[in-house]
């Protein structure tokens, strides 16, 4: 079983695909502390709707790292 | 928003668009039809070879028109080694070419062709040296970038044609990046093929161009009609042309006042982020670089987060490793640097263009620091 990857900010757990890949693309392949959607928009200054229009477009853009 | 990718494709300049427009409304004559609509499309083709040669110092006979410049290079190397079918046939290239040459030329090694990839030096630069070691007896074409799109280098190309021409061996340089930019000039650098895309220098996309130094024949890489004098078949794509015709009239008369201008911008950018961030590292040679191109490493950092960081907060820049599938490939020309792969992987290229304004420097180096340090705070 995959182990749990959770939010270091609010503990959220298992977080997703598409969290896990946009914490990948915006901080770097390497990043070790993940956050959940919420927190990395809160983090970057950005907002929910703005990252999941960018998850959507990593999609079209035909990257793999998403669900 | 602030758009810093101009090596990637620029806007379309406001006149030179003016200037397509009739040949896709009005004026849609096909350039090859013998009644007036397009009589006037090929007078409008034939004016745009006459401007990209004057601007050039060719002669109008030596340009032809192509889709853009990945095709203009492919049918330089592709058909220049098809000419020697059979004999033994080998190419010189950098190992920082454009894709459309290197590919180009692994294609040709499936088919019994030896090519010699030259390494550069720590700044991007081939050494004549080591191309004149590398020369063989069959040794029939050398094809070396006149800027390198990722860094921004320039080649001593002047110095090459010299070499090559007193060896008789053909000579290709890759121009895209840098006719509209700095001054080119075939004589000059002695050059038998020189290529170049319209949409590099506020023309428009589809439109790139070849000279072929007058005397020397290759086949044409697309059969059909006789347009472009029986070289390059296929309708005109008459406004695209146009636009290349005008779009480097109009770069020539403004380059020495862009490139100073250009060139103090990114001298601003690169000591305003140096000043934030000590650590950040320019990749590719300092004096003899495009003057609006430059490569930034931020060593621990990823950048491609940095890229999509700063798309976030609206700045257009670009990263030479592209990842789609969460294994990010560093630049072969990075690495060529001598760079290593974490290093490669941690550059971002900021390159102004005609519509940047000074302002927009500070705002720049702003947003480079914030989205480095989230990065860097997290991380």
């Amino acid at each position: 079983m995959a182990k749990s990857v959770d939010c270091y900010i609010c503990g959220k757990k298992n977080l997703t695909r598409n969290e896990i890949g946009l914490n990948k693309k915006l901080i770097g392949q390497d990043v070790k502390k993940f956050h959940c959607l919420q927190c990395l928009a809160d983090y970057l200054e950005l907002s929910v709707d703005e990252l999941e229009e960018r998850i959507q477009e990593f999609k079209d853009a035909g990257c793999t790292m998403f669900e | 928003m602030i758009y810093a990718d101009n090596a990637a494709t620029t806007r379309i300049s406001d006149s030179v668009f003016e200037k397509m427009l009739p040949f896709l409304r009005e004026q849609y004559g096909n350039a090859s039809s013998q009644y007036a609509l397009g009589v006037k499309a090929k007078r409008a083709v034939e004016q745009a070879r006459r401007q990209v040669a004057v601007a050039i110092g060719a002669d109008a006979t030596e340009i032809t028109f192509t889709s853009g410049g990945s095709e203009a290079n492919n049918w330089v190397i592709r058909c220049v080694a098809k000419t020697y079918h059979g004999r033994p046939m080998h190419i010189i290239t950098s190992e920082i070419e454009h894709h459309s040459v290197l590919n180009a030329c692994h294609a040709l090694e499936q088919t019994d062709i030896e090519v010699t990839y030259l390494p550069v030096n720590a700044t991007g630069v081939v050494e004549v040296t080591r191309l004149e070691e590398a020369i063989k007896p069959y040794t029939k074409l050398v094809s070396i970038m006149l800027a390198n799109n990722e860094i921004g280098t320039v080649q001593p190309i002047e110095e090459i044609g010299r070499l090559l021409k007193s060896k008789g061996i053909l000579f290709h340089t890759d121009a895209v990046q840098a006719v509209g930019h700095i001054p080119v000039d075939v004589s000059r650098l002695g050059v038998d093929f020189l290529t170049a895309s319209a949409h590099k220098f506020n023309g428009a996309k589809g439109t790139g161009i070849l000279y072929k130094r007058s005397g020397i024949d290759i086949s044409p890489l697309v059969y059909g009609g006789e347009q472009e004098r029986g070289l390059r078949a296929g309708t005109e794509n008459v406004a695209g042309i146009v636009s290349a015709g005008f779009a480097i009239e109009e770069s020539m008369g403004m380059m020495a006042d862009e490139s100073e201008r250009l060139s103090e911008m990114v001298k601003a950018t690169v000591e305003g982020i140096k000043e934030k961030i000590p650590s950040v590292r320019v990749n590719g040679d300092s004096t003899y670089r495009l003057p609006g191109t430059v490569n930034l490493g931020f060593d621990g950092v990823s950048g491609e987060a940095l890229m999509h960081l700063l798309d976030l907060k609206g700045v257009c820049v670009s990263t030479s490793s592209a990842c789609t599938s969460g294994k990010d490939e560093p630049s072969h020309v990075l690495l060529a640097l001598g760079l290593s792969e974490q290093q490669a992987k941690s550059a971002i290229r900021i390159s102004y263009g005609r519509y940047n304004i000074s302002d927009e420097v500070g705002k720049v180096i702003s947003a480079v620091y914030e989205v480095y340090s989230k990065i860097v705070g997290t991380s």
